[in-house]
């Protein structure tokens, strides 16, 4: 928190603590969705120039600076994820579509610090089918209707699982949240 | 919620008559699962309900959390540099600077509308008050000795980092000042359709109206002129564009002789005013008006066909 205000004042140092701190996660995150490391870096460096330059516009009042960095994060790598060229994009979709559960993968791959574990547990503990609908949501940046058509399951479906999942994971979550809170 | 909606009117009646429904698509929202068309009513809705907005806050800790379902990676060592050269080619924000300056720290943050959401960014600020330091120290510069001056140079040099980022912050400024002359084009605009019609009510003992020929069809234009002093004004509209090195040119006939006028070239839409001043003698008592294509520096007397032609009315 103090270090956004101290960006927002033009503390440069401020900025790099923050990068320190966080580029772990927000370069996997980013690496995850757009499978490029070159790809990825360009999006942390515009991010962490968009934090350089609107630091002032985080509102504690709303969340964590981890949530609104990785929420920024995301939406940056989605972005560049769907300006990606549609032949390219779905070419890497079938090859992926054809593989191994990438969800089960990932977790089992996570990045081996306590949040990471906390999340980790808690994905393991929902359904795979809502798991699965969680993720393409998340990191592959798919609508409700698109998932709807990747797992050729009704919409409503659909809809039902991400809400259950989401329910569950915030409350598998609430708990654990207070610490991740106080850590970051 | 309910009364809100009664007491703000008919927009936010609707915005919030499915709140509930609203309420219900929020963690997908967090997760960015809805397609565009719903996004923009959950935005208007989130605008308007504070309860939806708060609850979106709490699901997007939760859809965050999902970032450490990621493989650890580490990025390059390199991109650390990267990023902490570039930043002095990024001004940080004017609002950013400001509540620097003036030490009010977070309260720009309580300035924000609450709908606005905490991953929004704004456009730029114009930045006004950069700018107008910039002219105080320009002019403080000119008025002290040159020793202040080779001083402030010295300074200036000192601090290039930070004159770069003013630089950046002036061009910010001249972008705007760019789309401040975009607008005073479509004022512009404005205006020639206004003179067109004050045209009318010029004080003038000759007005014609010129007809497009076979060339130019959809081509047509109104001339006023004054045949004491010679002085005319042409609004002629959908000319066709003039070809590279080529120009019309109004003319003004009397007794069948054409007297040359000035050349002009229309704009993009094919319109163009046109004032012009009738030498004396013939050409004052002209009753016929022609405008012809041309070699572009003009003729004495026309060559190309006729573009448009009219005779005082």
């Amino acid at each position: 928190m103090e270090l956004l205000h101290a960006i927002a004042r033009g503390d440069e140092q401020a900025l790099a603590s923050l990068y320190d701190r966080y580029r772990v996660i927000l370069f996997s995150l980013v690496l995850r969705i757009l499978h490029s490391r070159d790809d990825a870096e360009d999006v942390l460096q515009e991010l962490f120039l968009q934090v350089w330059k609107r630091a002032s516009d985080f509102d504690e009042s709303r969340g964590r600076p981890f949530t609104w960095l990785v929420t920024l994060a995301r939406s940056r790598a989605i972005d560049r994820l769907r300006s990606l060229n549609a032949r390219e994009r779905a070419v890497t979709e079938s090859a992926r579509a054809a593989g191994p559960d990438e969800c089960v993968d990932a977790v089992g791959d996570a990045i081996r610090s306590e949040q990471s574990e906390v999340v980790r547990r808690a994905l393991a503990e929902l359904p795979e089918e809502q798991r699965r609908a969680l993720l393409l949501a998340y990191f592959e940046g798919l609508t409700q209707t698109e998932i709807a058509a990747r797992l050729g399951a009704p919409l409503g479906t659909i809809k039902t699982r991400m809400r259950s999942g989401m329910l569950k994971l915030r409350e598998l979550l609430r708990e654990q949240m207070n610490s991740l809170r106080q850590k970051s | 919620m309910e009364g809100r909606s009664v007491s703000s009117g008919r927009l936010e009646c609707k915005i919030l008559s499915n709140h509930e429904g609203y309420k219900e698509m929020l963690a997908l929202h967090a997760l960015g699962a809805l397609e565009a068309e719903s996004v923009r009513a959950m935005e208007a809705h989130l605008g308007a309900c504070a309860e939806c907005r708060a609850e979106l806050d709490e699901w997007r800790e939760t859809a965050a959390a999902l970032a450490y379902a990621a493989e650890r990676a580490e990025p390059s060592a390199q991109l650390r540099s990267r990023i902490m050269g570039s930043l002095r080619e990024q001004p940080q924000s004017a609002s950013a600077k400001i509540a620097a300056r003036d030490d009010v720290g977070g309260s720009t943050l309580d300035e924000r509308p609450s709908s606005t959401p905490a991953n929004v960014v704004p456009f730029e600020q114009p930045a006004r008050r950069a700018w107008s330091s910039a002219l105080r120290i320009g002019a403080l510069a000119a008025s002290v000795a040159f020793l202040a001056l080779i001083t402030f140079v010295v300074i200036l040099w000192t601090r290039n980092s930070a004159m770069e980022t003013e630089i950046a912050r002036l061009t910010t400024r001249l972008n705007q000042i760019q789309g401040e002359l975009a607008r005073e084009r479509e004022e512009k605009e404005l205006i020639a359709t206004r003179a067109r019609q004050d045209m009318e009510m010029f004080n003038v003992s000759t007005m014609a109206t010129l007809k497009g020929t076979d060339v130019a069809p959809g081509a047509h234009a109104k001339l006023a002129y004054d045949p004491n002093t010679g002085r005319a004004m042409l609004v002629a509209d959908n000319l066709p564009p003039a070809p590279s090195g080529k120009a019309y040119q109004l003319w003004f006939i009397a007794n069948s002789k054409p007297v040359p006028g000035t050349v002009f070239t229309p704009d993009a839409r094919g319109h163009a005013e046109v004032r012009d001043q009738a030498p004396a003698g013939e050409a004052r008592g002209a009753t016929i008006f022609a405008v012809t294509l041309e070699p572009a520096s003009g003729v004495s007397a026309p060559t190309g066909d006729k573009y448009l032609l009219g005779a005082a009315s």
